[in-house]
């Protein structure tokens, strides 16, 4: 590190110290100083566009009525007991479980006119992530019509066609998603082929991260990878395993990706927060979304595209206890404010403030939404049921302009009143805020058939 | 120059976070998700619903010794929100029975050694909040089973279960005043939680808290002399304590993290609560003297 600080001093004016230890690190991974400063003239060109996406899952759905879209003069069977908080936004409005979001919203831009098509967590789950129900399972098993298409971390990947050195282009911090026992499809490469697949890390906490390629290699221990120094002594065996096994030779092409990766000491430390101040880590919240939320930053800040955050792994909000899910349908009240609502607003809001002062949010867009709303009308379990009709994003960042609300529901939260869209006009608003055209897709052979919400576009 | 000085505003409030009040003994150092905390009649311990390696059950923590312990583990389902028997010998606890993607609330009881797990409430609706009167003859305990959240009261074997609120908003969060006359509870009727007391026949309802911020988890002190509670009235979560009469409003965590879920030692001289000063979720105890 003093090195580098000191290399900068006698030969690299002009750029400052973060830099150059960016530098640093980029070479470390194998990009040139040439790449680097081709991804730093790129970025000049497109002052207002994002070059990476943090894509936040809220799997299982949140009450867009209980967050981001409070209905305060509804009958209460409607509102629910919470009241709505002034926003920095003039006349607009938060729920009280979101404070430090509602002090943060001149940075964000919301919608409230999402729509999707069904009510199933897989169907829908599915279009949230690749913009088309095709392909598709539902809680029946039934598959829809269609090739099941790339998700949209897929089709940055392949547009933007950027690597950050050796780390993998579209990275989900988190589990593979289920509704019930029943696994959800949606987060793979698609008709782009397995080559654009996520490479999947998941944040434990408090053990740390986890990275299921590494688990999947047949002679390597399965054992969880709790602490740094295990790690390393995993990282030792497999390069060990790598170099005289006769088994490395059947490793597929996405495991050798990320073996190779994995045996990059500047990757590792990558993922090693203990390399953050822990008060930063504290700012964050020590939960699982929370430090997943505070790596996402660090794979960023390291250009990876695309990183995709899953909240949980299970849609219902008791199991898989980590966070638990947004699918609410009893004790909605109890567990919005106990945990998922507090949890939600300190770590996107120290997301917020971290890349902002990094100076990373003017390149970065954040993306946070699930799939589909909850039913305005309480149900007889105090909680919300499933609900596509209606539901809310938010989107901060790059590419982006901010304070903006874009579309409005109606009195109860119940329809789009004005400029409904819907998951595939979402991915086609990130898109462009990308700076990635139709005709970039349409060259690519990639869908295009959203629509820009271009009153969002800085 | 703005930069430099918002960069050290951050850093300033990085710093605030991270430090718990001097004032407060910390009795648990894991993070783990912690909530629901009921100190025992005795004072050595206090039950807890914690959520550790992805898994919601009871712990119990020995306050001397700083050790928490688990209690409960079940595969069909968390257990949570435990109360104390007054004799100290046995809980009451809400268990969530998972069945695909929803659940079943069925309310146990469970000896403190954690033998013997009994239903007491089967589901009917969705019943938790259980709260065992202080003669330990009577629960509380709040259900669906009309329609909406409401407060009801049964016999300790169980039986003769009666309602004793009814209102259009949601009743919930029950805590016994020490004499057995009242019952402090968070409503919604006004609009948004508040904190509310009732007689124990259900009659003569009034409003103790009056704040368009979320007041909910009342807890009567032993001595009957205070309600402490959590609201969000000052933007985060704070624990507050109020006389039975609405006089006297103190908050007594003021802190800039999360604080919530507050318990009363047996000499109602300290007050157990949930916070997140240090960034995880961790119990400490701050002296009201």
């Amino acid at each position: 590190m003093l090195t580098l600080g000191q290399q900068w001093q006698r030969t690299c004016q002009g750029l400052n110290r973060r830099e150059v230890l960016q530098i640093g690190f980029a070479t470390g991974l194998g990009l040139t100083l040439a790449d680097w400063l081709r991804v730093k003239a790129h970025a000049a060109d497109s002052a207002a566009r994002a070059q990476s996406v943090i894509f936040l899952w809220l799997w299982g759905g949140p009450s867009h009525l209980d967050t981001f879209d409070p209905k305060p003069k509804a009958p209460f069977e409607y509102r629910g007991p919470f009241a709505a908080i002034p926003t920095t936004i003039s006349g607009v409005y938060f729920s009280e479980l979101f404070p430090q979001l509602a002090q943060r919203a001149r940075r964000l831009a919301i919608i409230r006119s999402l729509h999707t098509r069904s009510n199933d967590h897989g169907v829908a789950g599915t279009t949230g992530l690749t913009g088309s129900m095709s392909g598709s399972v539902n809680l029946g098993g039934q598959v829809a019509e269609g090739n099941l298409r790339p998700a949209l971390g897929a089709v940055v990947a392949r547009a933007t066609g950027r690597t950050a050195g050796r780390l993998p282009p579209y990275l989900i911090i988190g589990g593979r998603l289920h509704q019930g026992k029943k696994p959800v499809v949606g987060e793979g490469g698609g008709t782009l082929g397995q080559r654009y697949d996520p490479f999947r890390i998941e944040y434990k906490f408090p053990s740390g991260v986890r990275i299921e390629a590494l688990e999947l290699a047949p002679d390597i221990s399965p054992e969880r990878l709790q602490h740094r120094r295990q790690l390393l002594t995993h990282l030792d065996q497999a390069r060990r395993w790598l170099d005289t096994s006769s088994s490395a030779a059947s490793l597929d092409a996405y495991q050798r990706q990320a073996l190779d990766m994995l045996l990059c000491p500047n990757a590792l430390r990558l993922f090693d927060l203990s390399q953050e101040p822990p008060a930063l880590r504290q700012r964050y919240g020590l939960t699982r979304f929370g430090q997943s939320c505070l790596l996402a930053r660090r794979l960023v800040e390291k250009n990876v595209p695309f990183v995709q955050v899953n909240w949980s792994n299970h849609v219902e909000s008791e199991e898989d206890a980590g966070d638990g899910g947004w699918d609410m349908h009893y004790r909605n009240f109890e567990i919005m404010q106990n945990r998922h609502a507090p949890i939600l607003d300190q770590a996107l809001s120290a997301l917020l403030d971290d890349l902002e002062q990094r100076g990373l949010l003017e390149r970065t867009l954040v993306v946070a939404v699930g799939e589909f709303g909850r039913t305005p009308k309480i149900n007889d379990k105090v909680g919300r049921d499933h609900w596509e009709h209606c539901y809310c994003a938010l989107l901060a960042g790059g590419g982006i302009r901010p304070g903006v609300v874009y579309g409005e529901s109606d009195d109860r939260g119940e329809r789009p009143r004005v400029y409904p869209c819907t998951p595939a006009d979402l991915h086609a608003t990130i898109l462009a805020a990308l700076g990635i055209s139709p005709e970039q897709l349409r060259n690519l052979n990639l869908p295009t058939d959203g629509r820009v919400l271009e009153p969002l576009l800085a | 120059m703005m930069k430099g000085l918002n960069i050290l505003n951050f850093l300033a409030l990085c710093l605030i976070a991270s430090a718990p009040p001097g004032s407060w003994q910390r009795l648990t150092d894991d993070g783990d998700y912690k909530s629901h905390l009921a100190w025992s009649p005795d004072g050595s311990h206090i039950i807890l619903t914690r959520i550790h390696e992805d898994k919601m059950s009871l712990w119990m923590l020995n306050v001397s010794e700083r050790r928490i312990t688990r209690l409960t583990l079940r595969e069909d389902g968390p257990d949570f929100d435990a109360a104390w028997f007054p004799d100290g010998k046995r809980l009451v606890y809400v268990h969530d029975q998972l069945q695909g993607t929803d659940g079943k609330l069925h309310i146990y009881t469970l000896n403190a050694d954690g033998t013997k797990p009994t239903v007491l409430i089967p589901n009917k609706a969705f019943e938790e909040c259980p709260r065992v009167s202080p003669d330990g003859k009577h629960l509380l305990f709040v259900s669906t089973r009309d329609g909406n959240q409401e407060i009801y009261l049964a016999d300790i074997s169980g039986k003769n279960i009666r309602r004793l609120t009814n209102d259009a908003a949601p009743d919930t969060h029950p805590s016994w005043s020490p004499d057995g006359q009242f019952i402090a509870f968070a409503s919604a009727r006004s609009g948004n939680w508040d904190i509310w007391v009732v007689k124990a026949d259900g009659s003569q309802p009034r409003r103790l808290t009056n704040s368009p911020a979320l007041d909910c988890w009342p807890v009567w002190s032993p001595d009957g002399r205070w309600i402490a509670f959590t609201s969000n009235r000052d933007g985060n979560y704070e624990i507050y304590i109020i006389r039975p009469d609405g006089s006297q409003l103190r908050n007594v965590t003021q802190s800039p993290a999360w604080e919530h879920f507050p318990t009363w030692s047996p000499d109602s001289r300290r007050l157990a609560f949930v916070s997140t000063c240090s960034g995880g979720y961790d119990i400490y105890v701050v002296d009201l003297d």
